[in-house]
Formats: C-alpha cells, sequence, structure tokens
C-alpha cells in the first residue's frame, strides 16, 4: 500500500518539474497535470532565473571554537579571561566549570553572554565536533549539562543518598536567595555586579543606566516571588542557618567516606557560591554580611581551599582589580575603570 | 513571669476545615500546639486573626509577636526565634533534643517541604482553575474588606503564578474539565449547530469520542504525580517506620510543617481533588490520620 502512494506522488513530481523544464505544455498527454504551472507565471519565471546563494560563513568566533580541543563552555566572565581557568563570576555557570573539571573533561571556556543561548541562559556547551553524534545536537543546556556528564563517564560520585535533595534545596532556595540580595541589591551591585555583568559589554551609559535597573528589577521580582516584601534579616538568618546544616553535612560526610577527592554536583555547587564569597577579602565588600556568614564554618572554608587548589580555578579578573588597591574605594574605583576601560 | 506570643494570622473561609487558610499559618498553629503539649502548657500564646499583612517584615503571616518585642515573620525563623528567644519560658523549643547532625537534616528538610509544598499547593488551590474560584476565592472574600478583596486574593494568586510558571503547567490546569465544550454555532439559524452535535454524539457512540480528552487528561495526571511524588517520596523513605520524621520519641518542627501541609491538602473541599486523590494513595497518609486529631483538636480561642 505505501509503496504504490509513493509512487503515485513520484509521479505527480516528475510530470511537475517536466512542466516546468519545458516551455511547452501539452507535449504528452500524461504531461498535463492539475499541478502543472499556468503559462502567464511561467514565463516570468523563465525570465527571471531563481537563484540561490552559497550559504554564509560561520562567524570566526564559532571557527576557532570547532577548531579548539575539547568541548566549549560559554559561560559569564570577562572576555580576556576567556582563555585561562579564571572562574566565572556567576555561580550558576561556576558551578558546572568546577563540576566539569572534577569529573576530568576536557573543555575550555568561552566568554559569552544570555544573548548568546537559544533558552537565554548561560552556561551550555557545545561538544566537541569529533565526540559529537549526528543524530543528538551538539548544545547541551544547563539542565541537561549533569545527564550529559554521567553519559561522558559512565559513573556518578558518591552522595549520601537521602541526603542530596534537601541539601540541594538548601543551595538552591536560602542560599541562592541570599546570594541574590548580596549581589544585586546590596551597595555590591555597584561595586561588582554592574562592571562584571554590564560594563563588559557596553561603553554606552545610556545602556548601562537601563541594564543595571533592568537586573536589579528582575532579582527584585524573583526575591519577592516567596514573599511580598524583601525581609532582609530573614533573608541572612535562613542562609546562616542553610550554611551551618552544609558544614555539618561535609563534616558528617568526611566521618563515613575515607575519600572526599571526587566531589559531587552537590559540592561543586556550594563550591561556586563560597568560592566568590571567600576569595575576595571581607573589606573589599561593601555589604559583607554573607561572606561574614560563610566564614563562620570551618569546613565550608576548608573545602573552599581544597577544591580551589584541586581545580587550579583562579578568581575572575574583577577581584584582582577589586583586592589590588588598598586604600579606598576610589582607588579601586580607578583600577576597575583601566581594567573595564570605563571612562 | 509568663512569656506571652501573639501569633497573627489569616483567618479561615469556608471549605477550608482548620483555623486559617494559609498553610505557613497552619505550621505555626502546629508548631505551637505541639511546644504546648510537649512542655506542659509552659508556653503562653494566642492566635490573633487579622487581614492585613502590610505590617509585616515580609509583607506575609504567620508573624510572631515575641514579649522582647520583636516581630518574626517568615515560618522558619519563627521556629529559630522560640528557640533562641531568653524571654521565652525555659528555652522551650521542639528542636531542643536534637544534635548537631540532627539539627542540620532538619533544616535541610524544612527547605524541602517549603519549596516543593508551597509549589503543589499553589498549583492546587490559586492555579486549578475551578479551585481558585469555587473555593480559595471565596474564602478569601469571606474576611476581606470589600477593597482589599480587589487586590488580595489576586496578588496572592500572581505570586502562585510567579512561583510555579517553571513547571508549566498553568495552561492544563488553567481549563475547565467537567463543563461543556464551546458548542459550534450553526451560521444559518443563529443557535446551537444541532447537525455538529448529532455527529460528536455518532461518533462518542461508536466509541471515538473523548479519545483525544482521555488522553489528555492521563497525560496530566501523570505529570501532576510526577511533581507530588517528589515532593512525597523523599519524605516517605525519611520516616521510614519512625513515629516522628526525624526521631520514634520527640516531634520537631519538621513534623508540625509536614502535617500542615498535608492535611491542608487531604481536607481542603475543593471540587478538583487531583492533589488529595494522589496524596491519598500515600503511605503519608496513616501518618497524617494518627498525628492530626493531636494537634489541631484543641487550638486556643482566637484572641
Amino acid at each position: 500500500m505505501p509503496s504504490s502512494a509513493t509512487s503515485n506522488t513520484n509521479g505527480h513530481a516528475t510530470s511537475h518539474t517536466k512542466a516546468l523544464a519545458k516551455p511547452t505544455v501539452n507535449q504528452t498527454p500524461n504531461a498535463w497535470s492539475f499541478f502543472a504551472v499556468p503559462r502567464p507565471i511561467k514565463r516570468i519565471f523563465d525570465r527571471f532565473p531563481l537563484l540561490t546563494y552559497p550559504a554564509n560563513r560561520l562567524p570566526e568566533r564559532v571557527q576557532r571554537v570547532k577548531s579548539a580541543d575539547g568541548h566549549a563552555l560559554f559561560i559569564w566572565c570577562a572576555p580576556e579571561d576567556a582563555s585561562e581557568n579564571r572562574a566565572s563570576f556567576n555561580p550558576a555557570c561556576l558551578r558546572w566549570q568546577a563540576f566539569l573539571k572534577s569529573q576530568n573533561l576536557q573543555f575550555h571556556t568561552v566568554s559569552s553572554s544570555n544573548h548568546a543561548s537559544t533558552n537565554e541562559r548561560l552556561p551550555f556547551l557545545v561538544v566537541n565536533p569529533s565526540c559529537s553524534s549526528p543524530f543528538k545536537s551538539n548544545i547541551v543546556s544547563a539542565h541537561e549539562l549533569a545527564k550529559w556528564a554521567v553519559d561522558q563517564k559512565d559513573s556518578w560520585p558518591v552522595e549520601l543518598e537521602l541526603h542530596y535533595e534537601p541539601y540541594m534545596s538548601l543551595l538552591n532556595n536560602e542560599i541562592r536567595r541570599a546570594w541574590q540580595y548580596h549581589m544585586y541589591l546590596s551597595p555590591n551591585f555597584e561595586a561588582f555586579t554592574a562592571p562584571s555583568y554590564i560594563h563588559s559589554q557596553t561603553n554606552s551609559s545610556v545602556v548601562r543606566i537601563t541594564s543595571s535597573w533592568e537586573l536589579q528589577k528582575a532579582a527584585r521580582e524573583d526575591l519577592m516571588k516567596s514573599s511580598p516584601r524583601i525581609d532582609v534579616e530573614g533573608l541572612y538568618a535562613s542562609a546562616d542557618r542553610a550554611f551551618f546544616a552544609l558544614d555539618n553535612l561535609l563534616k558528617r560526610k568526611r566521618r563515613m567516606v575515607a575519600d572526599v577527592s571526587a566531589p559531587s554536583l552537590l559540592e561543586a555547587t556550594l563550591f561556586s557560591y563560597l568560592f566568590l564569597l571567600l576569595e575576595l577579602p571581607l573589606d573589599r565588600w561593601l555589604d559583607n554580611r554573607l561572606p561574614e556568614i560563610a566564614r563562620k564554618y570551618p569546613e565550608l572554608v576548608e573545602l573552599e581551599n581544597t577544591l580551589k587548589k584541586q581545580y587550579g580555578l583562579q578568581p575572575p579578573a574583577i577581584y584582582d582589580a577589586l583586592t589590588g588597591t588598598k586604600d579606598s574605594t576610589l582607588n579601586s574605583r580607578t583600577r576597575l575603570e583601566k581594567h573595564f576601560g570605563i571612562r | 513571669m509568663t512569656s506571652r506570643l501573639n501569633l497573627k494570622i489569616w483567618p479561615s473561609g469556608d471549605g477550608f476545615p482548620f483555623p486559617s487558610l494559609n498553610v505557613d499559618c497552619l505550621a505555626a498553629i502546629a508548631y505551637f500546639q505541639l511546644l504546648w503539649r510537649t512542655t506542659d502548657n509552659a508556653v503562653n500564646w494566642t492566635i490573633i486573626s487579622d487581614w492585613d499583612a502590610s505590617q509585616s517584615p515580609n509583607g506575609q503571616f504567620p508573624v510572631l509577636s515575641c514579649s522582647c518585642e520583636k516581630e518574626i515573620a517568615g515560618i522558619l525563623n519563627i521556629f529559630q526565634h522560640v528557640g533562641s528567644c531568653d524571654s521565652i519560658n525555659g528555652h522551650s523549643d521542639l528542636n531542643s533534643w536534637m544534635n548537631e547532625d540532627e539539627l542540620a537534616d532538619c533544616t535541610a528538610w524544612s527547605s524541602h517541604v517549603l519549596t516543593l509544598g508551597t509549589q503543589l499547593l499553589d498549583l492546587y488551590l490559586f492555579i486549578t482553575y475551578e479551585n481558585y474560584y469555587s473555593t480559595t476565592r471565596p474564602a478569601y472574600t469571606a474576611f476581606l474588606p470589600l477593597y482589599a478583596n480587589y487586590t488580595i486574593p489576586p496578588a496572592h494568586q500572581k505570586a502562585a503564578e510567579k512561583r510555579t510558571e517553571h513547571l508549566g503547567l498553568a495552561t492544563i490546569l488553567g481549563e475547565i474539565d467537567d463543563e461543556p465544550r464551546m458548542q459550534p454555532i450553526s451560521l444559518r439559524t443563529g443557535g446551537v449547530d444541532p447537525s455538529a452535535s448529532a455527529s460528536a454524539s455518532f461518533t462518542e457512540k461508536i466509541g471515538f469520542g473523548n479519545r483525544k480528552e482521555i488522553l489528555s487528561k492521563a497525560q496530566k495526571r501523570m505529570r501532576l504525580e510526577s511533581i507530588v511524588a517528589r515532593f512525597l517520596e523523599p519524605l516517605e523513605e525519611l520516616l521510614g517506620k519512625k513515629r516522628y520524621f526525624l526521631s520514634n520519641k520527640s516531634p520537631s518542627s519538621l513534623d508540625a510543617l509536614v502535617l500542615a501541609y498535608l492535611s491542608l491538602i487531604l481536607e481542603v473541599k475543593v471540587p478538583d481533588r487531583w492533589a488529595a486523590e494522589i496524596v491519598e494513595n500515600s503511605k503519608l497518609t496513616d501518618w497524617i490520620k494518627r498525628e492530626a486529631p493531636h494537634i489541631y483538636g484543641n487550638a486556643p480561642n482566637k484572641g
């Protein structure tokens, strides 16, 4: 049944092209078809031959990504940082950077922004063409990265099974909310967040002002999902409880599993926040409540130290700019200006 | 000197069998009720029903007014405050029996219950079209003054929408299931097209009529079940054969939380009981049936 159907359509197609190819109609009785092109239209197309232009070349950057070794992880970072093994200043990106490193997967980082991503989120990973399968998309978005990493390795790091979900919930809720306040709504926004996310992308002051406003508005709206008013004390109290619990989990894991060298996704996520909070000296933050809380817990400080060395990660360039000067905020500002070419 | 604790909550309405229609307020009541029981009535507390939460630190109830003159909002912050405030008799706290490991677990599991439980109740009471318009909204109307009735419930619904939009379930829960679909209109007579309905009933007669609808119902059910399972299955595993979630002997603030969330889902009277139906199949229902009567049975009178 199906074969006759396809031959039928093929017949139609050939008669159709025949009619197109030759200017005369009704050559053979078979050539007549309902789909034949009417003569006046056909004359127009005879006069204006349809032309297909060759496809544009891919942008240079993509070429570079394709030819480089390993997979390419697109993250938030300063453009000049991308080639080195510098940490992203965005914890969601740094988390995957740390996790892929802990799984010994070869990759390099590419500085990008969320406009480059298909789902407007960073990070995403472009699989090295030599390992990609022709039947799969070679772009792995953030929520598929864990599965993808497992497929590459066929093993999953040790987790305290029952505890994974609730402790991950602490990181995804309590810690993330406090981080959002700390970075976007406290004075740290001016010193750290705006230069990292916005000033590195544009020099136009109008765009900078509107983008800052939008970024802060988005953060505020996100925090207001859980309560109509932002209770700052409550946010930090929750973060304190969460860090206490995570500190305790690490202690227990050390007691139960002798070898703590294979960090899990939970630890990579925890590390991403700790690294960004602890790498900058306390007095450099304009609002240092959250790093102060994190510093209270020895296991957390220890984890940050161990994993930092293990991964060989350096803090984002903006940290150097902020720590370089010892004196006033004015000085750190001038260094920032130099770093990001702000006038 | 006896300490005086005032707990401000949102009141209840028709269809909601408990003292409040808000689950966090219920959790706070459950907590104090358990505390009252375990400390032999040493902690003196009063419930104050109010509708205006604009003075609350986070714009929501429950709010605890402590005798140390602090106002604390947020259910977990309230639990913590009761455990640490000097003005409360003898540091009586539901979690005082815990060691550090148990305290850490309690914090983490509380985050799990709050996040996924709130999400589930958002879907059940605010996003499910029928439930919102026939139960939740009228319950608010019962205690809100006329002008606030036009701002507060829509604001709460909008917040619920925002909290759950990443799940993409608004379209399947927002539609009305049992009402008849839009009737095809006859262009000739201007009324309902009799020929169209006749052909529909004919296809129904031969058994193909509702196939698409049945299929989509099954799919909907499967997605909702997976959301409830993400919430309940880890908790079932945690409870195991113990009497309470973290110990066999003493209740904790986590028990108060789970109790509030699950008993609200099970007992609220809504037309589309999808969440209750799924939860009823869970092992936790027995636990709820055993523990709930102790908790809500004798809450103090409204002050």
